[in-house]
């Protein structure tokens, strides 16, 4: 909604703004679930050992940084805390999975000498139909598969495509007891040049093999080249989250 | 042979000839510099001839003048004295400069007269009898008429110039006025007797009319250039609204009117008396009503009469005019925004017709400019409108048949690939009214009339914003209204009417419920999944009649009480309103008058925030109360300043309750003063100055009293209009306004589940951005052009090209700040014409 009265007011025209597909900080992009009994599960089961992985990506490796983390569970009062845990380096927080319908997730991230993330996460709890995650992006890069070896590139802009199947978006069954289909959020980010955007999105109602593209534009080249590393996350907006992470070695 | 000789006989007989014209006949002297006579007062009237014979010397000066055939009235001694003046290429004789006498016929064109004509009222009812009597700039009467049955009188043949117009009725104050009438124009004029003051729509003096309340010009040339030529309004008379006392500057272009602190939704505009939905054209350029068609513009900023109900805020009266019926007439105006045709004159036995149109012209470029930043334009704005008059008058009846209707298309393809990736698909609106009015008024005497108003139509709105939110609205609407004015007795007056509104609405809606959009900054950040969504598909009815009666009373001769109570029924809502108002005016000396009113008001739900799904069945209307006091000062037949000071407390504001449901629980407080300066027309300058101060706040349940989303502390607006002559004029407007309000974001947090950070705000409505200046500048120039005009103009909006932030945005992490900023300098070239 705020993006929309923003695009009526831009009819003037606005400060610019840093993009949120572009990595200049570190960063928390995905926090998923991987239940210890199937990890392609994005929802434990009541009972299941758990770990919550996050996914932090920034312009370069990531430096020491500590963390806290809170889960609770989630009902109509609010939510009633049953684990606080902190620790330094990535964060990885393990649990058992209570007896509940939702948990919700509140962890603070201080990358060291950067600012710190709070980080929100609702996560459901398997009591009758799974969840499962989407299966990570495979990417392609003008054309090509992308394999995780660093790729060659010149300075003109590049297509990055993600091949998408119809089961990275399961059928499910809403809270009024409609049935539904998961829409996939893909989110791209760079360490340098310039996404078109961050997100694209495929609808429920769009064909199985759906691809979806972005354009990558290189920045001002070094004169020994650049590598550019980019990260594409796949959601299925209910807890469900694969990523990939691919490079770029790109030249005059 | 005999051609030879006959070839030979000619030759001889030329020989002679060919040395007489050897000698070349001399070459009259030519004029070079003509000067013009000064024409004596006296005569400026006259066509007239003055025969001259002028001997020019040999070197082009004039030697010697005599009257050969006289004209008298001192136009022949002014002719001579300016012939002396005149300078001339000389005769020559063989090349060689030489003396000569010509004769000079010097003609006296006088300049195509003026007609004044003009209507006097008495309230509503033609005042006939009258006398009215104008004299000339030297105190000479010109002429003296008294008005016929229908109020009118008419001078055809005056020479242009200012002349002063007096008239009076027994018990009334008398008319004096200063008219301009121009060459080979009709100045149309209005006045009403001041004792007309009761009449019921006028009620508390707080109202702003664009016009004086005593006295409703219609000039021709004078009303409609006004509400036509304010800079920065393109001509817009709807948005000449924006720089009057009590009304706010829509933000960001928002084509929205903002009435005393009040919610857009609270205020309501009216077409003589039948209520419009949607008041401007896409982003609130144009309004849908033409100011060529426009007669009277009343702004009722707050207390205003019975005649008006279901607005808790201000009232927009439109009234169209009558088309002339003098003569056929039209016109042509296009620019880079829209272009529009009009045409209107007599078509015999007391009818006169009047049609315009007009059609976006924003749309040929709008695309190539627009740009693709997250958005494509699939649909450029295409808006027209169009407007067909048509009236019969006769002594007591005037009956008028008018059909007019607004569409606006608009569509753009939005791209996820930037800021909320739940904005995306499809982004479409269309809206679009029609409807035709039938205004019937019928003097029965002087002392009665019914005004009978019976409109019906279609309306419809469609938005649809990619696969989340779908809606369709297709919708018959009638609006009747019936009203009797009474007068038993001179100072008594009462007034009764009907008023009815109906809607018969097929509605189709897929979306969100309707939440609580003001001072409820978290619900722009939600992604509309995330919302509570419904869905709909059902015929929705609104039947809201009215009854009210209206008692004007005035026990002593300078003073006049106002009293009336309006009686609503919401169909759709099971539910009865009772509104008692109450107002007084006091004359104090000759030109100062103070006021007071007092009043209660209600208004039913917005469109869809009562229907079971939508928003909440149970809900009732709003109210408000209205108190305000005032006093104006009349400073010369054309300048008066006055000053008022107002409250409103608002109870049962429709707000979120717990769950979110929309509930009457809300409250308002609204305090203000406004000073208004306006010089009339009526000379080379004219124009207004205005200045409101006020708080407007609101609170829910269990919080505190915080400002109101469109609070604008202080509306600083003045507007100038120059007359420069030789075709010129000139205006400006400048604007100084309080900062729009915003809500200061503390903090964020990473939604892991959406990617994306979810702000956290502070005290709503806390953050204010910088004093919005602005500076608008208007300049034509007309030609003459037989006994039509065609006019250039320059209507530069924002000349200095003023910075204003309309907004505060952030980055996708709340981190850093920025601002959203207003049109930069917007030129609009155009040309008109006008026959």
């Amino acid at each position: 909604v705020r993006s929309l009265l923003v695009l009526f007011l831009a009819a003037g025209c606005a400060d610019d703004l840093p993009e949120g597909s572009l990595l200049e900080r570190t960063r928390v992009l995905a926090v998923s679930a991987r239940p210890a009994g199937d990890a392609t599960r994005a929802w434990p089961r009541p009972g299941e050992e758990t770990a919550l992985t996050f996914l932090l990506a920034g312009p370069a490796d990531l430096p020491p940084m500590s963390w806290a983390a809170t889960l609770c569970v989630k009902d109509a009062q609010g939510c009633a805390p049953f684990l606080s845990t902190q620790g330094s380096g990535r964060p990885e927080v393990r649990f058992v999975a209570p007896e509940a319908d939702r948990l919700v997730l509140v962890a603070q991230v201080v990358p060291d000498g950067e600012p710190e993330t709070v980080v929100a996460m609702e996560l459901g709890v398997e009591r009758q139909a799974a969840n499962h995650h989407p299966r990570a992006p495979e990417l392609s890069l003008a054309g090509r598969p992308w394999g995780e070896a660093c790729e060659p590139v010149g300075a003109a802009p590049v297509e990055i495509a993600v091949a998408t199947l119809g089961d990275d978006r399961e059928p499910f069954i809403d809270g009024d007891g409609a049935a539904q289909r998961e829409t996939l959020r893909l989110s791209f980010f760079a360490t340098a040049g310039e996404l078109e955007g961050q997100f694209r999105v495929v609808e429920p109602t769009d064909p199985d093999d759906k691809i979806v593209s972005m354009t990558w534009t290189p920045p001002e080249m070094p004169d020994g080249g650049l590598e550019v590393r980019f990260t594409v996350v796949a959601r299925d907006l209910r807890g469900g989250v694969a990523w990939t992470q691919r490079a770029l070695c790109a030249s005059k | 042979v005999k051609a030879a000789w006959l070839l030979g006989a000619a030759l001889w007989a030329a020989a002679p000839l060919a040395d007489v014209y050897a000698q070349q006949p001399p070459t009259p002297p030519a004029l070079t510099g003509f000067v013009p006579a000064e024409v004596p007062v006296d005569a400026a009237h006259l066509d007239a001839r003055v025969g001259l014979i002028l001997t020019v010397g040999a070197d082009g000066v004039v030697t010697d003048v005599v009257v050969d055939a006289p004209a008298g009235h001192g136009l022949d001694e002014a002719a001579a004295a300016a012939a002396r003046r005149f300078t001339f290429a000389p005769a020559t004789q063989n090349g060689v400069p030489v003396a000569a006498r010509i004769r000079y016929d010097y003609v006296f064109r006088a300049p195509p007269a003026g007609r004044l004509e003009g209507t006097v009222l008495d309230g509503e009812a033609p005042a006939s009898g009258v006398e009215v009597i104008v004299t000339d700039g030297g105190g000479r009467e010109v002429g003296r008429r008294v008005t016929d049955e229908a109020g009118g009188f008419s001078l055809p043949d005056l020479p242009p110039g200012s002349y002063r117009v007096r008239a009076g009725a027994p018990g009334a104050p008398p008319i004096d006025a200063l008219e301009e009438v121009r060459a080979g124009e009709a100045t149309g004029v209005t006045y009403r007797l001041a004792r007309a003051a009761a009449e019921p729509e006028r009620g508390f003096g707080a109202t702003a009319r664009v016009a004086a309340p005593e006295r409703e010009v219609t000039r021709r040339s004078i009303d409609r250039e006004e509400l036509a030529t304010t800079a920065g309004t393109r001509g817009d008379a709807l948005r000449t609204l924006e720089l009057l006392p009590g009304v706010a500057r829509p933000p960001g272009g928002l084509g929205v009117i903002l009435v005393r602190g009040s919610a857009p939704e609270d205020s309501q505009l009216f077409v003589d008396g039948a209520q419009v939905l949607r008041v401007y054209h896409f982003g609130g350029l144009t309004s849908f009503a033409p100011a060529r068609l426009i007669e009277r513009l009343d702004l009722f900023p707050g207390s205003f009469s019975v005649r008006y109900g279901r607005a808790t805020g201000g009232v927009i009266e439109v009234r169209f005019r009558d088309p002339l019926d003098d003569a056929f007439h039209a016109a042509a105006d296009a620019n880079l925004i829209d272009a529009a045709g009009f045409v209107e004159g007599p078509l015999g036995r007391g009818w006169s017709l009047a049609a315009g149109f007009r059609r976006s012209t924003i749309d040929l470029w709008f695309a190539s400019v627009a740009g693709d930043d997250g958005a494509e334009v699939t649909a450029a704005p295409v808006y027209l409108d169009y407007q067909l008059l048509l009236t019969h008058r006769s002594a007591r009846d005037k009956v008028r048949l008018q059909i007019y209707g607004s569409d606006d298309r608009f569509g753009l393809l939005l791209d996820p690939a930037n800021g909320d990736p739940s904005v995306r698909g499809d982004l479409s609106q269309a809206t679009d009214f029609h409807r035709a009015q039938l205004v019937w008024k019928h003097s029965y005497s002087d002392a009665a009339e019914h005004e009978l108003t019976a409109t019906a139509g279609t309306f419809g709105f469609d938005f649809g914003l990619g696969p989340e939110l779908q809606q369709d609205i297709r919708a018959v609407d009638v609006f009747a209204r019936a009203e009797w004015r009474l007068r038993p007795a001179p100072a008594l007056r009462f007034t009764a009417g009907l008023d009815v509104m109906l809607q018969i609405g097929d509605v189709q809606y897929s979306g969100p419920r309707i939440q609580q959009m003001e001072g409820n900054p978290d619900l722009r950040d939600d992604e509309l999944g995330d919302l509570p969504m419904t869905s709909i598909d059902e015929r929705v009815t609104l039947f809201r009649p009215a009854l009210y009666l209206e008692a004007a009373l005035r026990p002593v001769p300078r003073l006049e009480v106002t009293g009336g109570a309006r009686v609503d029924l919401y169909g759709e809502l099971e539910t009865v309103t009772f509104d008692p108002r109450l107002s007084a005016k006091l004359r104090v000396g000759s030109s100062t008058t103070l006021k007071a009113a007092l009043g209660r008001f209600s208004q039913p739900p917005d469109y869809g925030e009562s229907i079971d799904g939508l928003g909440n069945p149970a809900l009732g209307p709003e109210h408000a109360l209205h108190a305000s006091v005032g006093v104006e000062q009349q400073l010369g037949p054309r300048a008066s300043v006055g000053l008022e000071l107002y409250g409103k407390s608002l109870s049962s504001v429709i707000t979120a309750g717990d769950d979110g449901l929309l509930v009457n629980a809300g409250e308002g407080r609204i305090v203000g003063a406004e000073i208004a300066g306006r010089l009339q027309p009526g000379g080379p300058l004219s124009g207004f100055l205005s200045y409101s101060l006020s708080r407007s706040e609101r609170r829910e349940p269990g919080g505190d009293w915080r400002l109101f989303d469109f609070d604008q502390t202080h509306v600083l607006s003045a507007s100038l209009a120059w007359k420069i002559g030789r075709g010129w004029s000139a205006g400006a407007t400048g604007r100084l306004v309080s900062g729009n309000l915003g809500t200061p974001v503390t903090g964020s947090v990473y939604d892991a589940n959406r990617d994306r950070y979810i702000p956290m705000y502070g005290a709503t409505n806390s953050m204010r951005e910088p004093l919005f200046t602005q500076l608008d500048v208007r300049i034509e120039k007309a030609w003459r052009i037989g006994r039509g005009h065609i006019a250039a103009y320059l209507d530069l909006q924002n000349a200095t090209n003023a910075k204003n932030e309309e907004a505060t945005i952030y980055s996708y992490d709340y981190r850093t700040r920025g601002s959203v900023y207003g049109l930069p300098i917007l030129p609009a070239v155009g040309v008109r014409g006008e026959l």
